[in-house]
């Protein structure tokens, strides 16, 4: 971890923070239509006090510098230096994750966003990961409400201490430490991608599935695998169907996966709230024969208990981080780098799957603040080149699955809720 | 409420099915008020495109244009070479420069008139050095591969899971016009042979537009080339 801090000098320079590894794409990666951005929005019982929201957000800033920041250019390296001033709150507009232009990255990278009663916050994804994110959201939540409302929030279940600084482990690099001895294949086939016509514009759509969850935790018991790989099994399996309408010679089908992604806290002893984030995908072949939903959830179910445990997690951050210990590489300059790393984004990073299903799990608050919060979402961006992605997030008895596209033919949406009505699960479907 | 048609229960803000489209409406069941997710019909200012680089690339191209005739308006009084100069750098222009002033440049459009621009560059030429050559060699050359050029585009515009079709077309296309661009150059500047050097290209460009052909019709050949030659 490195932390430049020179509190000593009459006007302290702001502190800045070289990009963690999983970060380290993502700028280079951006392009003229797409960003990598992700939204975590909390929906309040009451219409939120937007000058309360302000202070509160000024009040909060400071305690995360490596997410309260902006992106810079150094020549070998981006870097992120912590913004002084808190971000004016913006308005809602029809859609989420309204593209985040470079000039704004290099003012601040994420965004406040209120709409009614609901607080948005929107991400440039080299700053945190969905779990940061989320300690960020908690934290600005009761220090909203202690603000508003006048209650005592203790810093407990994700909700940091304001008034305390950052400790070292919030921002180190833990992919860094953590990297395991070998290095994990990174060898793996394309995926089928749903295609479709691009909306004009920018116009995003969102179609927000709402399913009781202890009815989904049940139907997932009876089938044997966790509540992720369920909802992961379902949207193979929609996949699969849609797979199987469009290209009905099986020989000419492609595999399909579907991105999972890991959060590494579950595994290594780490606070950061920076990223520390990577995935499995779990995957089943078509051309082999039509899969039954039983069979996906045990491929997925398999799939998962490979991967998903600290030596192998570790051999695959040391597969990422071994590029960047290199001096040689270390050495060569930012503009060359980035035309390198946006070439194996596009040519291997984005084709390896059909579709990213993020769950940021279920959501604990300390008990002072759940009467106030009504939901929680969660949205991530379109890939660069595929037309969706999921997000989940479970408050309460509810289990919002956010599923976002910018094309105009909702077949994925459709396919869901058919294979989850299937299933016996019938969710409540919103859009905007 | 739940869809008539495909049958999911919807929010109470939804006033068509977000999967299937149909219109929510039950004559005899009142809908409550529900509040959307987000507020409808709001969306973001379009940024303004930024036409900074065109100015600075236009002013590049002004500036050795202006100092080439001043220089030659005020050494020889008139406009001699350096109308070469100004032709050849608007032609440049023309090509590169010009549709990016435009947000959806088509190519459909700029390529044949870049061909035009250089037609009538060369007629300028010709002009110049009083030449008999423009209208039997330059303008046949320059339409043919300007029509020969928009007509591929079009092609792969309209046909784009053909493309080595049509490139295999296109490679054997060519080859034939190497072939009568020799007879053109025999026949307007009296050489001395027909059909010397451009007989090489022609073979070679038809067997490999043959090939591509081939290839494009044949899955299994395709198959076995790209396990060959795969990178």
């Amino acid at each position: 971890m490195t932390l430049h801090d020179e509190s000593m000098s009459r006007r302290p320079a702001p502190r800045w923070l070289p990009l963690d590894n999983a970060a380290k794409i993502y700028p280079a990666a951006r392009s003229k239509n797409w960003s990598n951005i992700f939204r975590l929005s909390a929906t309040l019982t009451e219409p939120v006090d937007r000058a309360v929201l302000q202070s509160a957000l000024d009040a909060t800033v400071g305690r995360f510098p490596s997410i309260c920041a902006r992106l810079r250019r150094g020549f070998f390296w981006y870097y992120l230096e912590q913004v002084e001033q808190a971000p004016r709150i913006r308005e809602e507009y029809s859609y989420p994750l309204v593209k985040m232009y470079p000039w704004e990255v290099r003012r601040c990278a994420f965004r406040v966003i209120v709409y009614r009663d609901r607080i948005a916050l929107e991400f440039f994804h080299a700053l945190t990961d969905g779990n940061g994110a989320l300690i960020f959201l908690k934290t600005l939540l009761a220090e909203y409400l202690h603000r508003k409302y006048g209650i005592a929030v203790p810093a407990e279940q994700g909700v940091l201490d304001r008034t305390e600084p950052p400790s070292p482990g919030e921002l180190e690099d833990s992919f860094q430490k953590y990297a395991g001895p070998r290095s994990a294949s990174r060898r793996a086939d394309d995926a089928y991608r749903i295609t479709g016509t691009l909306e004009t514009g920018g116009f995003q759509h969102i179609t927000c599935l709402e399913l009781p969850v202890d009815q989904v935790l049940r139907k997932a018991r009876e089938y044997g695998v966790s509540l992720t790989a369920f909802l992961c099994a379902a949207t193979m399996m929609a996949i699969q169907d849609i797979q199987q309408i469009r290209v009905p010679n099986r020989r000419r089908q492609r595999p399909v996966k579907v991105l999972l992604p890991v959060d590494l806290r579950r595994l290594f002893p780490s606070t950061s709230v920076r990223n520390f984030v990577l995935f499995t995908t779990p995957q089943i072949d078509p051309r082999l024969g039509a899969y039954t939903f039983r069979e996906i959830c045990d491929a997925v179910r398999h799939h998962m208990g490979l991967e998903v445990q600290p030596k192998y997690m570790g051999a695959m951050i040391a597969a990422n981080v071994a590029g960047e210990r290199i001096l040689a590489l270390r050495a060569v300059p930012l503009f060359l780098k980035n035309l390198v790393m946006k070439a194996v984004f596009h040519q291997v990073g984005e084709r390896k799957s059909s579709l990213s299903l993020s769950n940021l799990g279920a959501v604990t608050m300390p008990a002072a603040m759940t009467p106030y919060v009504k939901r929680l979402d969660f949205i991530l961006g379109v890939q660069a080149t595929a037309p969706y992605n999921c997000g989940v997030i479970t408050w309460g008895d509810t289990l919002y699955m956010n599923v976002i596209r910018n094309i105009r033919e909702p077949e994925l949406e459709y396919h869901l809720c058919r294979v989850l009505k299937d299933l016996g699960l019938t969710p409540l479907v919103r859009s905007n | 409420m739940y869809c008539a048609n495909c049958g999911v229960k919807l929010g109470d803000a939804e006033t068509v099915c977000p999967l299937c489209a149909t219109p929510v409406y039950h004559p005899a069941l009142p809908r409550p008020a529900g509040e959307p997710l987000y507020p409808r019909g709001h969306y973001p200012p379009q940024p303004e495109r930024s036409l900074a680089a065109q100015i600075v690339v236009t002013a590049l191209f002004l500036l050795p244009c202006l100092i080439t005739l001043v220089c030659n308006w005020q050494i020889s009084g008139r406009i001699t070479w350096s109308g070469y100069v100004v032709g050849g750098l608007l032609v440049v222009y023309l090509g590169s420069v010009l549709p990016f002033w435009f947000s959806r440049p088509d190519s459909l459009i700029f390529v044949p008139l870049w061909f035009t621009g250089v037609g009538l560059f060369l007629k300028y030429i010709e002009h110049s050095v009083s030449g008999q050559w423009f209208m039997p060699f330059a303008l046949p050359v320059t339409a043919v591969l300007g029509l020969f050029l928009t007509a591929l585009l079009a092609l792969l515009r309209r046909f784009p899971k053909r493309k080595l079709l049509i490139f295999g077309g296109a490679f054997a296309a060519l080859g034939v016009f190497l072939t009568l661009l020799e007879w053109l150059i025999y026949e307007v500047f009296q050489r001395h042979r027909f059909l010397g050097w451009s007989f090489y290209p022609l073979i070679v460009l038809i067997l490999f537009g043959l090939t591509l052909v081939f290839l494009s019709l044949n899955r299994n050949a395709r198959d076995a080339m790209y396990r060959k030659f795969f990178l």
